[in-house]
């Protein structure tokens, strides 16, 4: 029997592949696989591994290799990092420069460049979002806010007009109201009501023609007397929350009347503990609901007014409100943490 | 930002954001879906939010409104299927931006991402890492991937040409 046959065979080829035959079985296969060239297909057909192969399967790592931009000098190798960074504008204008001379004799590089330079993306601006306006948002204007303010002065409006027609007055005796000794005077100038400051039972009672008067409009002495709202001097307050502004004859056709107005007319007591205020100027404050207030101003025969101010990054919103001689108002007290 | 300042930024970025969102989600209605979500979230948060940084802002959101719904479409079995809509045959269009726009479409989203807050919004790696959440030398490694997968799309239609 012979050494190898078609049973071994695979055997004495894998140790000729390996190296471990000797020369004498080595010539032995080699015989055997010329006496039996069916084989041979098969023989070639077994699979072997060279380090060749094993290269052509591990991918590339050179990616991982951190180039220095500003000091690695541009070749063929790294040409195509260079040409990104070119792209992205990353590169220094030294390198830029290399770069310049770099591709100047290379059509290769060049043209590599040049597909770079056209990677970059151009959003097509036909593209739109049509229907912004329901992305929008609108300042919710509290309705009710002023609705409320409008029924409130309706109603003291007409809690004013049934208090007149009860035959009761709030002023009607009222004609003047003394800043010097800080009380009210009745049409005959007899005190009424004495202020903080105090009042002598001498001076309760004032005769109108112990007066002098010299033509000019006499806060003790009003030379009209009938339906003269209260008028306050103004030297006597502080006037911080809102502007001050010059006292204003406003003449009454209808009622007959001369009215002596300062805005506004309340007192601030600096010394107390208050929040500061910041000023707002009268004309800077808007009435939000003209039409009503003009329409019952109509009605009732006075003056209506409401006005607001729209709150601030220094102070936050305040309102003035007047009906005939009533006034109220709120200041805008100021923001606390602003300056 | 105020109310105005909101506005504003609608007048100014709900197209650039559609834009943004079709690239990735290649359906118009989604695209519009993500572009209202982002700006009712930005709203809730307009008081906190400084109006120099809303574009930034907006972008951020949309861009993870846009994650959100990949992964909700991904999980759906549509995605594949809806982004092979918009295929174009670059071998029948020679135009660069159409190719590109091909070439965009088989980057992996976080690679169109990049690039495209580059390119379309002309946003610096910085502001894409923070945009995205990523760092600033992943964003450069992506946006480096993108530009030569995107060169490979242009070199193809040199060679058609």
């Amino acid at each position: 029997m012979e050494r190898i046959s078609i049973f071994n065979y695979e055997a004495f080829y894998l140790d000729h592949l390996e190296g471990n035959l000797n020369e004498e079985d080595t010539a032995l296969l080699l015989n055997f696989l010329s006496d039996h060239p069916e084989l041979a297909l098969e023989v070639d057909d077994l699979p072997t591994l060279s380090s060749e192969e094993e290269e052509s399967v591990v991918p590339s790592f050179e990616h991982l290799k951190q180039i220095d931009y500003d000091n690695d000098v541009i070749s063929i190798a790294n040409l195509e990092t260079f040409a990104i960074a070119h792209t992205e504008k990353q590169l220094s204008e030294v390198k830029e420069n290399e770069l310049s001379a770099f591709i100047a004799n290379n059509e290769e590089a060049k043209a590599l460049i040049n597909v770079y330079e056209s990677s970059k993306l151009v959003p097509d601006t036909s593209i739109v979002f049509n229907d912004k306006e329901s992305l929008k948002r609108r300042t919710v204007i509290p309705i009710w806010r002023y609705a409320a303010i409008a029924a409130s002065i309706v109603g003291a409006v007409f809690a004013v007009q049934v208090w007149n027609s009860n035959g009761n007055s709030i002023n009607s005796n009222i004609v003047a109201f003394d800043f010097l000794d800080n009380r009210y005077q009745d049409e005959n100038f007899r005190v009424l009501s004495s202020g903080s400051k105090g009042s002598s039972s001498n001076e309760n009672e004032v005769s109108l023609n112990d007066q002098p008067n010299n033509g000019a409009i006499d806060f003790r002495k009003p030379s009209i007397q009938k339906n003269i709202p209260i008028v306050r001097k103004a030297d006597n307050f502080q006037f911080a929350h809102l502007e001050k502004r010059k006292p204003q004859m406003h003449v009454d056709h209808q009622q007959d009347d001369i009215r002596i107005v300062e805005h506004p007319l309340h007192p601030v007591n600096q010394s107390a503990d208050v929040e500061p205020t910041v000023a707002v100027a009268y004309n800077d404050m808007h009435n939000p609901i003209k039409p009503i207030t003009n329409r019952l101003s109509e009605f009732t025969q006075k003056e209506i007014d409401l006005r607001t101010a729209k709150a601030t990054e220094e102070r936050k919103g305040g309102f003035y409100l007047k009906i005939g001689s009533l006034e109220i108002d709120h200041p805008g007290r100021k923001v606390k943490n602003a300056n | 930002m105020t109310t105005k300042e909101y506005n504003n930024a609608v007048d100014m970025y709900a197209d650039n954001l559609f834009r943004f969102a079709l690239k990735h989600l290649k359906n118009e209605m989604s695209a519009k879906d993500v572009v209202q979500e982002t700006f009712e979230k930005v709203w809730v948060k307009h008081e906190d939010v400084a109006a120099e940084k809303a574009k930034s802002y907006l972008f951020t959101t949309a861009y993870h409104a846009i994650v959100d719904w990949v992964k909700k479409e991904s999980r759906n079995g549509d995605w594949e299927k809806v982004g092979n809509n918009e295929g174009h045959d670059s071998m029948q269009n020679f135009d660069i931006q159409s190719v590109l726009n091909e070439g965009l479409e088989k980057l992996p989203v976080i690679q169109k991402t990049v690039v495209l807050l580059r390119d379309y919004e002309g946003y610096n790696y910085d502001e894409i890492a923070s945009i995205t959440d990523l760092s600033e030398s992943q964003v450069k490694v992506y946006i480096f991937r993108a530009r030569k997968t995107l060169k490979e799309f242009i070199q193809r239609l040199d060679l058609v040409i």
